[in-house]
């Protein structure tokens, strides 16, 4: 192990840390006079420093304008017209899962994609056959559903495989005990986690979501969590 | 000393770029360190923060890149445990890294305690001193060395257990 953070270690006499207050001039004169004296007489931090130069002219060059958008998970009302989720591969699982501190209820997803594993992000870009699950955050014990709706303008349930919501205990980041491998349905898609105070039949809902064309529909009794990505042509 | 919205956004022009840098790094990935500076500028944006110490917006910077880094890093490792154990035949692994030594850290830091990994990213990854973490953690450096003994002697029981 200590040759993997050996091998891995800053390599300069000068911080990360120090090297960035002194560019983005935070220390004190006599501070900066020192680093400046050092880096004249060092090419190991003087390399350092243009390699934090290099990533600032990246970050100018390629980075988004700051967004305004909410986190993954969290439930807000949007409406994203086009969904494209079609489960072809449903795999028993066991969920487990801690007590939450964080936002009352929230989900988000997990893709694998051939070998590699990745935590989706709201918009994720994912492709036919990749493998996607759930997990779910809630600070009270919910009775629970996830449904998805389609580009064609089909509802259909996710979880669970049954007509009602079921209960699931509070909990963070807790797995939902199905795991979906993705069609070849392209677009982008829109999943809607139902938070219920109490068991609820989940057919009036599904309608209720192909009814409304995108918009969420309002459901007595229960917080809407949603989650979108973007299946993309292989 | 507090930011409004506005304080935000010029924060992200002005400082977005060692935001990015270092979640690159402690992410091995473009597409999760983009999102990651998108994430953490728009949780800003939604909760202004109070900062404890106004004169050093790097070091705050820092602790907070630190801490979503190592949620992210958790968070993939409990993806790749659920799905290793569901979706077998398939063997999840995190995406190509850039070195390996750095991605096998990675995956160390996904198990440690946050307050662990944290201290090992400065101090190893960041290359930074006893004193300019406690600057960071706003601890003492004693404190520090503390933590960072408890760092290496849980790596080095999870690396007699491997």
């Amino acid at each position: 192990m200590n040759a993997l953070l050996e091998d891995a270690r800053w390599q300069a006499c000068l911080s990360a840390f120090r090297l960035d207050r002194f560019r983005l001039q935070e220390l004190t004169a006599e501070d900066a006079a020192e680093v400046r004296a050092h880096l004249a007489g060092c090419a190991q931090c003087r390399a350092a420093e243009a390699q934090l130069a290099s990533a600032e002219d990246d970050f100018r060059a390629l980075a988004a304008p700051l967004r305004r958008r909410p986190r993954a998970g969290r439930a807000v009302a949007f409406s994203v017209a086009a969904v494209a989720l079609a489960a072809t591969c449903l795999l028993a699982l066991n969920p487990g899962g801690v007590r939450s501190k964080g936002a009352p209820t929230s989900i988000g997803m997990y893709v694998q994609h051939g070998q590699a594993v990745r935590r989706a992000l709201p918009g994720e870009a994912v492709l036919p056959g990749d493998v996607v699950r759930f997990v779910y955050s809630s600070r009270e014990p919910r009775s629970l559903a996830i449904l998805s709706l389609d580009g064609a303008g089909v509802a259909s349930v996710y979880f669970p495989d049954g007509p009602q919501t079921v209960d699931v205990p509070a909990a963070e980041e807790a797995p939902l005990p199905l795991g979906t491998r993705l069609d070849g349905v392209l677009g982008e898609e829109q999943v809607v986690a139902l938070f219920c105070q109490r068991t609820r039949a989940l057919e009036p809902v599904r309608q209720a979501l192909q009814a409304a064309h995108g918009a969420l529909p309002e459901v007595p009794g229960c917080s809407l969590a949603t989650f979108h990505f973007t299946k993309l042509a292989p | 000393m507090s930011l409004d919205a506005g304080g935000v956004e010029q924060l992200y022009r002005t400082h977005g770029h060692v935001v990015l840098r270092r979640a690159r790094h402690l992410l091995g990935s473009d597409v999760d360190a983009h999102e990651a500076l998108q994430d953490i500028f728009a949780e800003l944006l939604r909760t202004p923060p109070a900062l404890r110490s106004p004169g050093s917006l790097v070091a705050w910077l820092y602790q907070t890149t630190t801490h979503f880094c190592l949620n992210q890093l958790r968070n993939r490792r409990t993806g790749l445990r659920l799905l290793d154990r569901h979706l077998r035949p398939a063997q999840a692994s995190t995406e190509a890294p850039r070195g390996e030594a750095l991605a096998a850290v990675r995956q160390l830091l996904g198990r440690l305690p946050e307050n662990l990994a944290a201290v090992v990213v400065y101090h190893h990854l960041d290359g930074m001193t006893h004193e300019e973490i406690s600057t960071v953690l706003g601890c003492s450096r004693r404190q520090v060395g503390y933590l960072l003994e408890r760092a290496h002697a849980s790596l080095q029981s999870e690396e007699r257990s491997a």
